[in-house]
């Protein structure tokens, strides 16, 4: 299995990563195609401090949709600082929700609009 | 005298009523200014270091609640117009500094972006609906969509409530602003009426002397976001892998 890694850049002056425009090409043109075709994907947060739970959502969610449990074992995130790593947890963690909630596997959501 | 001071007649393209006594700008606030896309963002988070003089540690918060709130005009509100935006750096009470963003816009307003996915009768019922996680007009389900979640108004209130800081949020005849009280007030009981605006304007107050950082404020806004998810949660900390 060969791997693709993406280098995530910040705005220009700072430390923060929060262009979805980028994201949404990162996402079609490079993720989601790397792991149509069996291929483990790294995402490079080194130039990045922090990111918006926007922007990490628009680059990783749909992947974490399509192949749930699996894309722990495909997706990985180098030199995140903890507050990527907050972030991308929280994506994780309501994507994952919401996966299982779609598939009748969680029917203990608590909103009521996520139900 | 305060809202010529901030560029209000510049930005209208008029003259002051009165004699403006101007001081420099960096240190103490961002002049009112339009965001129309993504490149208007992206120069406005660069230039707000500069103009607030703040640390780089403090200005994640700020930058992220920019950051997302002018997202959510630029997707949501239908505008041309885009989002009028300023900001201010302020000492409050004890001594503490604050920044206060401000973003507003003409657009079609919280109740009709949130469409049919949530129906909802009142912008007070709108206004609630908004605030909680996951509920977004622009998506098709439960944090279903590939570009949005309907995250970011919890999240921001959140950051925002974390480092003693005020949020609120109108649209319509309505507004929803938290409570700095001990025992906090159901969301219900924080919305009150005002007089009808068309569009949405959104306040956030950042405490920048927060004791803990921003990982660390983060971790309480997910904390909080994930109380209002499920039940047993989700243990995704131990799966995801960082190296």
């Amino acid at each position: 299995m060969n791997e693709q890694v993406i280098l995530i850049e910040p705005v220009p002056g700072t430390m923060l990563a929060e262009s979805k425009d980028e994201a949404r090409r990162f996402r079609t043109q490079k993720i989601l195609p790397a792991l149509e075709r069996g291929d483990s994907v790294a995402l490079d947060f080194a130039l990045v401090g922090f990111a918006t739970q926007s922007y990490v959502h628009a680059l990783i969610s749909e992947a974490i949709r399509r192949y749930k449990d699996d894309i722990y074992d495909r997706l990985t995130f180098r030199s995140c600082t903890k507050e990527v790593q907050e972030v991308v947890l929280t994506v994780f963690q309501y994507t994952m929700a919401a996966a299982d909630a779609a598939a009748g596997l969680r029917p203990d959501i608590v909103n009521d609009d996520l139900t | 005298m305060y809202a010529w001071r901030f560029g209000l007649a510049e930005y209208l393209g008029i003259d002051p009523p009165a004699n403006v006594s101007e001081h420099e700008e960096a240190g103490r606030f961002v002049p009112l200014r339009t965001i129309k896309t993504a490149d208007d963002l992206t120069k406005l988070l660069s230039d707000i270091v500069t103009l607030l003089h703040v640390d780089k540690e403090s200005s994640k918060a700020v930058m992220y609640a920019m950051s997302e709130m002018v997202r959510n005009t630029l997707e949501h509100s239908r505008t041309r117009d885009g989002a009028v935006v300023c900001a201010q750096s302020y000492a409050g009470d004890r001594g503490r500094r604050y920044v206060s963003i401000g973003v507003a816009d003409t657009g079609i307003g919280i109740r009709l972006s949130l469409g049919s996915n949530h129906p909802t009768l009142t912008d007070r019922a709108a206004l609630i609906e908004a605030i909680k996680p996951g509920v977004s007009g622009a998506q098709q389900g439960p944090f279903g969509s590939s570009d949005n979640a309907g995250a970011g108004l919890f999240i921001t209130r959140r950051l925002s409530q974390a480092t003693d800081g005020y949020f609120a949020v109108g649209s319509g005849d309505a507004l929803f602003r938290t409570s700095k009280a001990a025992v906090r007030p159901s969301d219900d009981r924080l919305v009150i009426d005002i007089s009808r605006f068309g569009g949405t304007l959104v306040c956030v107050e950042i405490g920048l002397d927060h004791e803990g950082d921003f990982a660390g404020t983060f971790a309480e806004a997910r904390a909080a976001f994930s109380s209002q998810l499920t039940t047993a949660g989700i243990e995704v900390s131990k799966r995801v892998r960082f190296s």
